[in-house]
């Protein structure tokens, strides 16, 4: 069952903002606490073009939301990159963005369209994450999968970009490396890597105990190749879950 | 923490040779945000710093002695993938040379096929890094008691 806008804001449990055009991710850790977990397929929730030539897709499933956002360059000659709609509507389609219709909000439009709709996508709590199993989640932009290895006391994580996302990708991928917060309060960073897009990243949150929630995201950056249109692309991933033995 | 680019580096460095990185690799250090807040961008430095490996520093390139807050140190391969460890002002020594060799002993692990580096006496796994007693050490992830020993050399 999804949310209201009401209730997912009174159990808002990790936002992310994005800042259109810089590309740069940030998320606060819990404000308030929500225990129940919830499993749904993945679903794209918004596909919000803040112009003609950026793309921006936010999927979310039980334990993850991912948001693939692409900006072709303009021209070679400088003059403002023109799609067709035929265009727009084929590139929407690889990236898992319908935007046909749409018309490009402001910036202020646009933040407001997509908080609306992360909280509308929002879980209501953390995804349970029982010792020794290993669940993964997975949209069109990749596979998450965690696991609460509570002999060592951590969370063994990886993510792997899905072939549709590699295929628009023309170069190295570079990877922030995971940010995480323990029950609100941030953790060393994981290390980032510079690497394949084929790579299966991966990493190590610790110490995790019973009871932990944890929430992780990453943020990973390249250049596109789209039929020919080049530009960059950038992956934000994040999670949030509840260790329990 | 008083970190320094420099003293980041030189941990750097001491941890490679224990764990005989790939031949070709190359160290950079660089300043993040105060915090190293997520998103931070790579390309926004205020200052860069580069030590090779194997005989070929230069010593002429910047370094810094003084506290920059947090530091990035990047270990860089021949196949052209690197690994990045953000070293945050907030951590005490101990926990950023732990941290620092952990994650940079992944990163050899994965270009070495696996080599157990460090060794750890008696068992085919490697030595874990760890914080223990307040000193960042080496421990057997079986039996952290017998074989632990410091990741940096006592200072004089």
């Amino acid at each position: 069952m999804y949310l209201s806008r009401r209730s997912a804001l009174a159990s808002f449990s990790l936002a992310l903002t994005m800042t259109a055009g810089s590309g740069a991710a940030h998320a606060k850790p819990a404000l308030n606490g929500a225990s129940t977990a919830t499993t749904r397929p993945a679903r794209t929730v918004v596909a919000v073009p803040l112009d003609d030539r950026t793309f921006t897709a936010i999927t979310g499933t039980g334990g993850s939301k991912t948001t693939l956002r692409v900006t072709l360059k303009a021209n070679s000659d400088g003059s403002p990159l023109k799609l067709t709609r035929a265009e727009r509507n084929r590139i929407a389609a690889i990236l898992g963005a319908p935007t046909a219709g749409h018309k490009a909000p402001s910036g202020e439009e646009s933040s407001r369209a997509w908080q609306s709709e992360t909280l509308a996508g929002q879980q209501s709590g953390p995804a349970t994450l029982r010792c020794d199993k290993n669940p993964s989640w997975s949209d069109s932009n990749g596979t998450l999968s965690a696991r609460f290895n509570c002999r060592y006391s951590n969370i063994n994580w990886g993510y792997k970009i899905s072939q549709r996302v590699q295929s628009i990708i023309s170069g190295r991928v570079v990877e922030q490396g995971v940010s995480w917060w323990k029950n609100g309060k941030r953790m060393p960073r994981n290390a980032g890597h510079v690497t394949g897009k084929n790579y299966h990243f991966h990493g190590t949150l610790k110490p995790v105990v019973h009871g932990n929630n944890v929430q992780f995201q990453d943020y990973m950056t390249f250049r596109v190749n789209i039929g020919g249109k080049t530009g960059t692309g950038s992956l934000v991933w994040v999670s949030n879950v509840k260790a329990k033995k | 923490m008083n970190l320094t680019i420099t003293a980041a580096l030189e941990w750097a460095e001491i941890i490679l040779r224990q764990l005989g990185a790939p031949v070709g690799h190359t160290l950079d250090a660089r300043t993040a945000a105060p915090g190293g807040e997520a998103g931070t961008q790579a390309t926004k430095v205020a200052f860069t710093s580069r030590l090779r490996i194997g005989g070929d520093a230069r010593p002429g390139e910047p370094t810094s002695g003084q506290s920059t807050g947090s530091v990035v140190i990047v270990l860089a391969f021949d196949d052209g993938s690197s690994t990045s460890v953000l070293l945050e002002e907030s951590m005490t020594e101990a926990e950023a040379v732990a941290l620092l060799a952990e994650q940079l002993q992944e990163s050899v692990l994965e270009h070495t096929g696996g080599a157990a580096a460090p060794p750890c006496p008696g068992h085919n796994h490697p030595a874990a890094a760890k914080v223990v007693e307040g000193v960042a050490t080496w421990t057997c992830p079986q039996d952290s008691r017998d074989r632990a020993r410091p990741i940096l050399p006592a200072r004089s």
